[in-house]
């Protein structure tokens, strides 16, 4: 195929790869922010390395290139424990990366500054195996016989004036990028309809492979399961390396926590992207065997394309195009994800010693330059010694070194700084001398010692004089081991820093400094964010946001100016304590003096009604008084009265003397009453005491020529007997006084009550007093006034009620609880 | 919802686990493809179509 078409078609991929990342940004923005979209966008984890080099694998080691697809698959089933917790914590201190969370948890800057580096030069293989791959498929499509380096650097420039282009328009990284994102999920289609269908095309070409693989012993090994022990653990330790690699590769942290745009997403992700990772395997083990057996003297990571130009040109370009994708959607991600890395743990350090800190995205910009060009290094040293998968796990091994500062660290508040760095220096060391090292060794570009070791029990691909594991699986199992095992050990042995003192500061000072570093856009927000906030939430707030652009040691710093020491969480609490304290005591003080308040109007009410009660009686008394006092002395003046008219005098007296006499009960029985006698229960007959009553009232009854009328229910209940009788008298005496010629008396039961009911054929209560008659001194008839009071007063004591009813004469009733519940047992 | 994704996590580790060299497996079986393919991508589509009906409503 001519260089000319496929430089032709590269160059219009690439430029459609810049209108869908433009689209993004304008009007596709809901697009890319779909929960497709941020399934597809995971699936940058397939690179050129899924596209060509599992067909290459499959080809030599059979099915040992599934695990890679495995271990996502099983980490992505854990997501409600993993990246739930991981995105909360994103939001809340806008994490860009795992070294920003290793120093949000251990608080140690040289962590975040040892696992940038780390990451750096762990990832440049992995890198360079993309370089390679575009370079490596150019070459063998247009025939020619130029160093891979001629292609690869041109290639590494383009893809580095994308990411500057998408990535890092603004200062703040942790700002989504819908254009990147939405240009990644478009990239994962094209590949894998290009494997797709390149896959389709070669078995309809060329047919099942597998009867004839089946007829050549060579191939049986590549379709049966890997043997024995060390291929058993080789198969295990490839699916967890493959699923801590998912977890914490720079790129996938960006894709799936930084480019999250809702948490929900996940649950969508959690079965497409596995799905995406199953489709993209199928033509996997067909086409490895078609290659082995139409091209066996082919580089096996090359298949896709051979077999693709078998097709027909239109299908070479697209497998072409197909790894292109694969590769470039990679690059960009993971030298934008590296450059946020670098730039926050390494450069912004040194640029706020340097008071240089506004030409942050300037460096940020040159750091993905920097990236790139230290990848296409890599792939000039040591890049076409090696193959793609075996490249690609290399760096797998070094991201894998994160896994036990970063989980025991999420899960287990044993863990200290102390024990995360000697982990991850021990990991490290290990990683380099067990595979990093050898590497270079075998490309020849460091002498053959470092891949024999000093001593037969410190060869790096065999320690302890270890035989038969694969590189990978022994480099990975060694290293990780150790750096566990410090991270747990020292851990134990080193106590727990206490956390960081917050700080706190005014908003004003805080938004100005944020001005100064993000510019007048951030400051407004912040301003609006932060206003009526405490002063700590207001500095937290802000070092969140710093962090976000500067990384956190930076944000830290920078803080400094502006803030000052927060109160201690031990003070605050003891602060807080006494207020609670002061505010319980203040509450029962005000308890108190409302209860006096309200015992004062009571006394001062009673004090009233005593004094009304006193001129009441006086001017009650006084009448009778008067009248007894006058007709004693008309009697004592003039002793030849005549006998009638003396007569008719001793009455009259004898008349005023009983009105006395009932006054003074009355009185006395009210006085009874405000003193709060306690009541007397006993077992009543109810129309016993009703007979009684008539019976007292009989006299009066006779006197006025009125006539009784009863009907009486034998009822029994339990109450004070005296005070029923003073009332059923009270009401007979009333009803006497007013009846023209007769009274009823009825007793009987109405549910769980007793019902009383004296009735007379007076001319009854006039309908505006009638809401006061059962109010003291209120006389309607010239009594005292208290009988009704002190009749309702003696109902109410018992647990009964007393009313007027409606109708023609007067009716009044009062109740009696058949079964006693009172509520005021002493009475009054 | 946790203890069921975990349950699946720990079937999927199962079946993606299980030492399958122990197994007599012929290289060529039903549909003339390979058992060893035909356990692993069933296996995986199983564990697929688990975590769909378990993740589709969040």
């Amino acid at each position: 195929m001519s260089p000319l078409f496929l430089l032709l078609g590269l160059f219009l991929y690439l430029g459609l790869l810049f209108l869908v990342a433009l689209f993004g940004e304008g009007r596709g923005r809901a697009w890319a922010q779909s929960p497709w979209v941020y399934a597809l966008s995971l699936a940058v984890y397939a690179t050129a390395w899924t596209f060509f080099g599992s067909v290459g694998r499959a080809a030599t080691q059979g099915a040992t290139f599934l695990p890679v697809y495995l271990g996502p698959t099983l980490v992505l089933l854990l997501w409600p424990f993993l990246h739930g917790k991981l995105l909360e914590l994103a939001r809340l201190h806008r994490l860009t990366s795992w070294a920003d969370y290793l120093f949000l948890r251990y608080g140690h800057a040289p962590l975040g500054f040892l696992t940038a580096l780390f990451l750096v030069v762990g990832l440049l293989p992995y890198l360079a195996l993309q370089l390679k791959a575009i370079a490596q498929a150019f070459l063998f499509l247009s025939g020619e016989e130029a160093p891979l380096a001629d292609v690869a650097l041109p290639t590494t420039l383009l893809l580095a004036l994308f990411a500057i282009l998408f990535g890092t328009r603004r200062l703040d990284p942790s700002e989504r990028h819908e254009g990147l994102v939405l240009a990644v999920a478009f990239e994962s289609v094209v590949k894998l309809l290009a494997l797709l269908l390149v896959g389709g095309a070669a078995l309809l070409a060329l047919g099942n492979p597998f009867p004839k693989a089946m007829e050549r012993p060579e191939f049986l090994p590549l379709l049966l399961p890997p043997e024995g022990a060390s291929g058993y653990l080789a198969w295990v330790s490839l699916t967890v390396l493959s699923g801590l690699a998912f977890l914490f590769l720079p790129r996938q942290f960006h894709v799936s926590v930084v480019e999250n745009v809702n948490p929900r997403h996940l649950a969508l992700a959690a079965w497409a992207f596995p799905l995406y990772l199953l489709l993209i395997n199928l033509p996997v083990v067909p086409l490895a065997l078609l290659g082995r057996l139409h091209f066996p003297q082919e580089n096996p990571d090359l298949y896709v394309l051979a077999l693709a130009q078998e097709a027909g040109p239109g299908l070479a370009l697209l497998a072409f195009l197909g790894g292109v994708s694969a590769a470039t959607a990679m690059v960009i991600v993971e030298s934008l994800a590296l450059s946020i890395l670098v730039s926050n743990h390494l450069l912004s350090p040194l640029l706020l010693r340097a008071k240089a800190l506004g030409s942050l995205l300037l460096w940020r910009r040159l750091s993905i330059l920097l990236v790139m060009l230290l990848a296409y290094l890599y792939f000039r040293l040591a890049g076409e010694a090696y193959a793609l998968v075996g490249m690609g796990l290399i760096s797998f091994v070094a991201v894998a070194q994160l896994a036990p500062a970063a989980l025991l660290g999420l899960y287990w508040k044993g863990a200290t700084w102390q024990g995360a760095l000697a982990g991850l220096l021990g990991g490290m060391l290990l990683w380099a001398y067990t595979l990093f090292l050898p590497a270079l060794a075998r490309s020849g570009w460091l002498p053959g010692v470092f891949l024999e070791g000093p001593h037969p029990w410190l060869r790096p691909e065999g320690l302890l004089g270890l035989e038969g594991l694969d590189p990978v699986t022994h480099g990975f199992l060694a290293s990780l081991l150790v750096n566990l095992a410090l991270t747990l050990g020292v851990s134990l042995y080193t106590r727990r820093e206490a956390p960081k003192e917050g700080r706190t500061g005014e908003v004003a000072a805080l938004s100005a400094l944020i001005g100064r570093v993000l510019g007048p856009e951030a400051e407004e927000g912040f301003q609006r964010e932060a206003q009526g906030l405490p002063g700590p939430q207001a500095a937290a707030r802000a070092e969140a946001l710093l962090a976000g652009s500067v990384g956190p040691a930076t944000a830290r710093l920078l803080l400094l100016s502006v803030t000052e020491r927060a109160p201690s969480e031990a003070l605050v609490e003891e602060a807080a304590r006494e207020s609670r304290e002061v505010r319980a005591y203040a509450r029962a003080l005000e308890e108190a003096r409302r209860e006096l308040a309200e015992a004062y109007e009571r006394l001062k009410a009673q004090d009233q009604a005593k004094d009304e009660l006193l001129a009441a009686v006086s001017h009650e008394l006084k009448t009778p008084l008067t009248s007894v006092r006058a007709l004693a002395e008309i009697l004592e003046a003039h002793p030849d009265l005549p006998e009638e008219e003396r007569r008719r005098f001793t009455g009259l007296l004898a008349k005023e003397a009983a009105r006395l006499s009932r006054l003074v009960e009355e009185v006395l029985a009210y006085a009874r009453l405000q003193a709060g006698l306690p009541l007397r229960l006993e077992p009543t007959s109810l129309k016993t005491l009703a007979e009684e009553a008539l019976a007292l009232a009989k006299p009066l009854a006779l006197e006025k020529g009125v006539r009784m009328e009863v009907h009486l229910e034998e009822v029994q209940t339990l109450t004070d007997r005296d005070r029923v009788l003073q009332v059923l008298l009270n009401l007979l005496h009333n009803a006497l006084r007013h009846a023209q010629s007769r009274v009823y008396l009825e007793l009987g039961r109405e549910g769980k009550e007793a019902l009383f009911r004296v009735r007379d054929d007076g001319p009854g209560v006039p309908e505006a007093l009638r809401p006061l008659v059962f109010e003291p001194f209120q006389s309607f008839a010239g009594g005292t006034g208290l009988g009704l009071y002190l009749a309702r007063r003696l109902v109410e004591s018992l647990g009964g009620r007393i009313f007027l009813e409606a109708g023609e004469g007067a009716s009044f009733a009062f109740t009696l609880p058949l079964e006693v519940d009172r509520a005021d047992p002493g009475g009054g | 919802m946790k203890e069921k994704a975990f349950t699946l996590f720990l079937l999927a580790l199962f079946l993606f686990f299980l030492p399958l060299a122990l197994f007599p497996l012929s290289p060529l079986g039903p549909l003339g493809l390979p058992p060893v393919y035909l356990y692993l991508f069933g296996a995986w589509g199983l564990v697929l179509l688990l975590s769909y009906l378990l993740f589709r409503k969040p």
